[in-house]
């Protein structure tokens, strides 16, 4: 109950934002004008998907929580009942719902089905995941807009450069750790889910989870640190 | 309804407060007085169980805050300073997210803004409200759920006469329902009307705890005297 309040808030929130409307309506205008243009989005579909998540899941999330902590909403709602977890979960699930609903509709200005539906899928999950842990350990750790903007650009752009090259291209030792960082499994996966083309699908997505586990434990210690020890 | 027994809250080498031992009893308004920094919001997180004492007891209707957080938070009401609104959710929105949180239908939204005489106010933006009706609104939202605790941090802040006069009314109806209100102020006329006991904290520690009355006595002329005076010996 508590977490469907929480949820539908957000979304009151999100309705009347302004930025994000229009950040939505670039991504999915770009997309369409490359869909019309392109018989093969062969390139540009895993990109715009990268970068539509990252951009969307991981700004949306760390905007959310560091306003909250700026206008000091925050702390109005530590004095409910709502646990620091549901507060953060309801933020990420907005976030996961707006990157999955934007990715269908790209996937479907394009007209073509991806060669391998499962591995797109799960490409698609676990950079959301990713993008919505790293995200809201960014918004944890900031205490305002203006400090988050120092690095909150800077880490954006590598988690996007660093997702979008072509790392198997790169010299064997750096493709090599590029497989244990959570940049080149998305790539693959995702590349993978649209081209068909041969992925290791098992071990990518063990990365990412170990990684948005990983992160998702640092994030609700560090919550509850933040809530108990101020 | 809230009993603090010799507790000490630390924040690293910072000592917030200092072997407090308070008491506020059921359906009284204790006024929580003293300068910034003298520990009244420690005190508020101690009470909530968003904090842990370092040594010391605290009880809220004789449970552990800390151990009973969501419990005790359920049957609290808060008005933080400024009202601290969602500027970009109507004002019935603020109201029914809330009573979600609570756990009550959202019809207490609507009852909660009746109560306040800020109905009429439903379908405005919260960003767009004058302070006296922000105030209003956020007095609603922390009484949606009926509770038995209201902690009110300056809750006539920056008002202007006869909207803190509407509020100060609104306090003293909710008062005569049986709410046990805590009050953290820096307006001596405020606490004075309000309060009927008033606790005076000076760098974590409580210097003095009796009515606004016996207060002026004995430090007076009048309370700001008294407040001033207990203050100024730590300087």
């Amino acid at each position: 109950m508590r977490y469907i309040s929480l949820i539908q808030g957000e979304f009151w929130a999100l309705k009347r934002n302004r930025r994000m409307w229009m950040f939505i309506l670039m991504m999915l205008g770009m997309a369409a004008v490359y869909a019309l243009d392109a018989q093969d989005g062969g390139t540009f579909v895993p990109v715009v998907l990268v970068v539509t998540i990252y951009t969307g899941t991981w700004q949306m999330t760390v905007n959310s929580l560091v306003e909250e902590k700026e206008r000091r909403t925050l702390e109005a709602l530590l004095v409910t009942p709502a646990r620091p977890l549901e507060i953060i979960g309801a933020k990420a699930t907005v976030g996961i719902l707006l990157a999955a609903l934007l990715s269908a509709v790209i996937l479907l200005l394009f007209r073509q089905p991806p060669r391998s539906p499962l591995v797109l899928l799960a490409g698609l999950g676990l950079a959301i995941g990713f993008a919505t842990a790293s995200g809201a350990l960014i918004g944890i750790v900031a205490r305002d807009l203006k400090t988050s903007s120092l690095y909150r650009t800077p880490v954006l752009a590598l988690l996007v450069g660093a997702t979008i090259v072509p790392w198997q291209e790169s010299g064997w030792a750096i493709a090599e750790i590029m497989r244990w960082l959570p940049t080149r499994p998305v790539q693959e996966l995702l590349w993978g889910g649209w081209t068909g083309a041969p992925v290791p699908l098992t071990r990518n997505s063990a990365v990412m989870l170990f990684y948005t586990l990983l992160l998702l434990a640092v994030d609700a210690r560090m919550l509850r640190q933040q809530a108990t020890q101020r | 309804m809230i009993v603090l027994t010799g507790v000490t809250k630390c924040y690293g080498s910072v000592t917030a407060l200092s072997d407090l031992s308070l008491e506020v009893r059921t359906g009284e308004t204790f006024g929580l007085l003293g300068p910034n920094g003298a520990g009244k919001t420690t005190t508020l997180r101690l009470v909530a169980g968003l904090a842990r004492p370092t040594r010391g007891q605290v009880r809220v209707a004789g449970l552990d805050p800390w151990q009973n957080g969501e419990a005790i938070r359920r049957q609290m009401g808060v008005v933080l300073e400024g009202g601290l609104l969602y500027d970009g959710l109507t004002v019935l929105e603020n109201l029914v997210l809330f009573a979600g949180l609570f756990g009550v239908p959202r019809q207490a939204a609507l009852d909660a803004l009746e109560q306040m005489g800020v109905a009429d106010l439903q379908h405005r933006l919260a960003g767009r409200l004058s302070k006296g009706q922000r105030q209003r609104v956020a007095l609603a939202r922390a009484i949606l759920h009926r509770p038995c605790l209201l902690y009110l941090d300056e809750p006539t802040s920056g008002l202007d006469p006869a909207a803190a006069a509407e509020l100060h009314a609104l306090i003293r109806s909710l008062r005569s329902q049986g709410v046990t209100i805590l009050l953290s102020s820096h307006d001596m006329a405020e606490v004075e009307a309000l309060c009927d006991r008033v606790g005076l904290l000076r760098e974590g520690r409580l210097v003095a705890c009796d009515t606004p009355a016996r207060l002026k006595e004995t430090h007076g002329p009048s309370l700001t005297d008294a407040f001033i005076r207990l203050t100024r010996r730590a300087n």
